[in-house]
């Protein structure tokens, strides 16, 4: 009786589990069909002949079937916003991509690494990196440094000046998202951030403190959205406020309406962040040094409201009720001239920007915070000139550089004219990105 | 692939029992053994090869041992172990022995011995170009495990403990099985020599296999995963603060347990599945009274495996109490380095056979050993337990270096950077705490898996399916998954 009581429980729990087990197969077959899980991927010509290069290529194909298969699981689709909301809402944590912070804080990971983690120019650090890519790709190219300085050589030879705009990630700037008791300061760096500065310094590149500039703002507002990665818009004028002040007078075609503007607007400038301390900023120069350009930029508010790309990838339930996080509202002061056209980037202008998200955001609607008022848009407005514009999402270690010379090659060079460049980067890419040296034709 | 995978659990898994069952008995071998290629291909195919030609030459050399002829019928017989072997015997063995640590050294400590050498130029002042411009040598799969699998064969038919397999496809299946393949537990071949030829395919067996690698599932997808998450914070930190170290250190303490014994959980349960009863790997290590009690409960497989083909041929402890504890040593050094190819492992192998030797040299001089329980017991425990844990460091950390700073940091030296003070308010999430406490009950006073599988009933079934469903849950919807010994 025992015995077949035990033979009982046994083949109800082996059906049970099975049963389980298959509704997932069965599932995606009903809800997917069949789909296209298998593919061939394109691996580089240099690695594409011989056995290893077809092992290699076997390796990818398996590695990206078994994502498919995953990312494609009807049940994981179900499934994964409840059990994101029960680990946020009583766990207090997020996922691999967004940190859970305090009082409605989401943290970027990738940021919050280059933080806490080891220098990004330490040889070990360098040497894993490398290592770590799976054995089908070719390997990254982890230090920034060579190819930072290879890029000013190149760009120097043709008498145009570097800026560099590292973006501080949002734990350094907003400490207490984490832990109130971190003072917000300097110290709050990468190990190799100050090595890394010295190194570019004594090559003649000038590094733009864009963390000094959002710590001063720190003294009366926030710097960055709560549910989003990037800055928020006072912290974006600011920036763009500092760079105008940096830049400006080495504009030759901009210098003297650089300086009527700002003499006309010293009224509104009350959250103009304290000169640099190497004395770039100075208002009372030459004033009437006559310019040609055009009437000044005109700014108008408008009110966005949502959520950002953090809460994005943290992945809640679409369901309003069951948000953890506030709806944000920000203010965007959106530039047009005084026929009130938006702003576009202006390929004759002495002055270049290249950047990532943090350049387009407030500039690209699909970033979800409007149009028209980012950091090229706000620089603009400040400088009271034209600005030319190249930015790519998350591809600021290489991407935009890459695409420079692509334009270059294609005939449209984009350096023509150019007197300054200013290469913005969000401050982690320095120890997450792939920073591949790139040539620039004439 | 890994158990803990979606491919494996949702469909790898209900294809090979599929397969398995669906195919006569003198086939299931040949399935079992083709489907246990495809597991260890999946990662990269090239290292089917390897352990295709691995097998070979043991299942060549365990002929010439056992001097008996391929296909030709019947088993050959068993050595007479008293007997002296010939010539072409020792050979055989030899060859046998030469190829799988040709391997195991070339694969797993190629990349250690040229960074090694490389740190020692620079040391010396003589500029080198780094060890990746030259050769890079990538870790086969499972391939510590393997190895010594296959070694244990040659070897214990030579020591006439079993006899040889003719037929190369039940030896195949041996080295290959995929429920132990990549991580354990080591499946001495006098272990499961019968088992190849016959074992009982039973309903219970095929619960307690479901309800083993259920819970097994549930340690590692549950427990091991939350609890590495908090050690890779702390271990990947340029500085850390005291108390966020022990945290840190605790979370990787149940990280490793939990992730492995889990593993092994599953490997079990998966075996069972197909008629195989695989050997025990854990016995609640944490509760061990003494670093040598610590040894007889965790990774059991290994130890024995140690014991019995390096341990004892090296003398044991028959020649002398010098020699005995150079024994320990020895075995303990190598078995660090068996575990990792960084001098990390072998601090950590060293730092045992220390504590082994001084446990050793204690008892002998003592002449008998201190109680095991009350309050002797509990200071034993404590004892053991943090020498654990302090090790532990080694294991985990990048290098020796990371390692002295982050032992620095437990201990309260050197002052810790600003930036470090923000891991306090990542690590100490409800949920980490949580799942530390709830591995620390388990440790402390839970069932093993493999003695809470041994009888079913409605309720420990009922528990073993709930806390598959929720594995899977988690395992669906959770992106950080790794597995620690899968490297190894």
């Amino acid at each position: 009786m025992a015995k077949d009581r035990q033979r009982l429980v046994g083949g109800t729990l082996i059906v049970a589990s099975l049963l389980m087990l298959l509704a997932v197969p069965v599932t995606r077959q009903t809800v997917a069909g069949h789909g296209d899980l298998w593919q061939w991927p394109s691996v580089e010509a240099s690695r594409q002949s011989g056995p290893w290069a077809l092992n290699r290529r076997l390796q990818a194909a398996i590695d990206s079937f078994e994502e498919r298969l995953e990312s494609d699981s009807p049940v994981q689709g179900w499934s994964q916003p409840w059990v994101q909301y029960v680990l946020s809402r009583w766990g207090g944590v997020g996922n691999e991509q967004t940190y859970l912070g305090r009082d409605g804080w989401l943290i970027y990971r990738p940021g919050f690494d280059y933080l806490i983690g080891n220098g990004f120019l330490d040889t070990e650090v360098l040497t894993q990196r490398r290592r770590q890519a799976p054995s089908w790709q070719a390997p990254p190219q982890p230090n920034p440094l060579p190819v930072l300085l290879d890029f000013h050589q190149q760009i120097q030879q043709r008498g145009i000046q570097l800026l560099l705009l590292p973006v501080p990630s949002k734990a350094m700037v907003h400490p207490e998202a984490l832990n109130p008791r971190t003072p917000l300061g300097p110290d709050l760096q990468n190990p190799s951030y100050d090595r890394f500065v010295e190194r570019l310094q004594a090559a003649g590149i000038e590094v733009v403190d864009a963390f000094a500039v959002l710590r001063e703002l720190r003294r009366n507002q926030d710097a960055f959205l709560r549910t989003d990665s990037h800055w928020n818009p006072a912290a974006v004028d600011a920036v763009a406020r500092y760079l105008a002040a940096l830049v400006g007078p080495r504009l030759s075609s901009t210098t003297g309406a650089w300086h009527r503007f700002q003499d006309q607007n010293t009224g509104q400038d009350t959250t103009a962040p304290t000169p640099s301390p190497t004395g770039a900023w100075h208002r009372s120069q030459d004033q009437n040094q006559n310019t040609s350009l055009s009437a000044p930029w005109n700014r108008h508010s408008i009110t966005i409201k949502g959520r950002g790309d953090l809460h994005h990838l943290l992945g809640m339930p679409a369901t309003e009720a069951w948000q953890l996080l506030a709806i944000e509202s920000v203010k965007i002061q959106t530039v047009g001239d005084s026929d009130d056209r938006l702003w576009k980037a202006d390929r004759r202008s002495p002055l270049l920007l290249l950047g990532d998200s943090f350049t387009n955001v407030y500039s690209d609607p699909n970033l979800g915070w409007g149009s028209g008022a980012g950091l090229a848009e706000q620089l603009s407005y400040h400088l009271h000139a034209g600005v030319d514009r190249l930015a790519i999402q998350d591809g600021s270690a290489t991407k935009v550089r890459r695409r420079l010379a692509d334009e270059q090659a294609a005939g449209r060079d984009r350096l023509q004219g150019k007197e300054v460049v200013i290469y913005q980067f969000a401050v982690r890419e320095l120890s997450v990105g792939d920073w591949q040296r790139v040539e620039l034709t004439r | 692939m890994v158990f803990s995978s979606h491919l494996f659990c949702f469909y790898f898994l209900p294809l090979s029992l599929l397969v398995y069952y669906a195919l006569p008995r003198r086939g299931r071998h040949l399935g079992l053994t083709l489907l246990s290629y495809l597991f260890y291909g999946w990662a990269n195919p090239a290292f089917m090869l390897l352990m295709l030609f691995s097998t070979t030459v043991d299942y060549l050399c365990g002929l010439v041992v056992a001097e008996a002829r391929p296909f030709t019928d019947g088993d050959p017989a068993r050595l007479d172990p008293s007997t002296v072997r010939s010539r072409r015997q020792k050979l055989a063995l030899g060859v046998s022995l030469v190829s799988n640590l040709s391997l195991l050294g070339f694969f797993k400590y190629f990349n250690l011995a040229a960074d090694s050498y490389h740190a020692l130029l620079a040391w010396g002042g003589i500029p080198v170009t780094t060890g990746d411009a030259v050769l890079r040598v990538t870790l086969p799969l499972g391939i510590s495990f393997y190895t010594f699998q296959s070694m244990s064969y040659t070897l214990d038919v030579y020591r006439g403990r079993c006899a040889a397999l003719r037929n190369p496809i039940d030896f195949a299946c041996y080295v290959s099985m995929f429920p132990q393949l990549v991580a354990g537990p080591i499946v001495r071949f006098s272990e499961i020599a019968e088992q190849l030829k016959q074992r009982s395919h039973t309903l219970q067996k095929m619960a307690q296999g479901f309800a083993c690698f259920s819970l097994g599932m549930a340690k590692k997808v549950l427990i091991a995963n939350p609890c590495g998450k908090v050690a890779d914070l702390t271990f990947g930190a340029a500085s850390v603060e005291s108390l966020d170290a022990w945290w840190g250190a605790l979370a990787y303490t149940f990280q490793i347990y939990f992730d492995f014994s889990g593993y092994s959980d599953m490997a079990i349960g998966l075996g069972l599945m197909f008629g195989f009863v695989l050997p025990q790997n854990f016995d609640a290590p944490y509760r061990a009274r003494s670093i040598t009690d610590f040894w007889r409960r965790w990774h059991m497989s290994l130890s024995r495996w140690l014991k019995d083909y390096l341990y004892i041929p090296l003398g044991g402890n028959r020649k002398g109490r010098g020699r005995t504890y150079l024994n320990l040593m020895i075995v303990m050094l190598l078995g660090g380095l068996w575990h990792g190819a960084a001098w990390t492992f072998v601090a950590w192998g060293a730092v045992h056979g220390v504590l082994l030797a001084i446990e050793r040299w204690r008892r002998e001089r003592r002449g008998i050993d201190m109680p095991a329980t009350g309050g002797w017991g509990l200071v034993r425990w404590t004892t053991t337990f943090l020498a654990v844990v302090l090790s532990w460091v080694l294991f985990r950390a990048d290098s020796l270096g990371h390692a002295g700073r982050y032992l620095g940091s437990m201990l309260g030296i050197g002052a810790a950077g600003p930036p470090a003070s923000l891991l306090g308010g990542l690590i100490f999430r409800p949920y980490y705490v949580l799942c530390l406490c709830l591995a620390a009950s388990i440790v402390g006073f839970g069932h093993t898996t493999w003695s809470w599988t041994e009888e079913l009933g409605l309720r420990k079934a009922g528990a073993a399916f709930l806390a598959l469903a929720v594995a899977l849950l988690a395992m669906e919807t959770q992106g950080y998954n790794p597995f620690i010994y899968f490297i190894f």
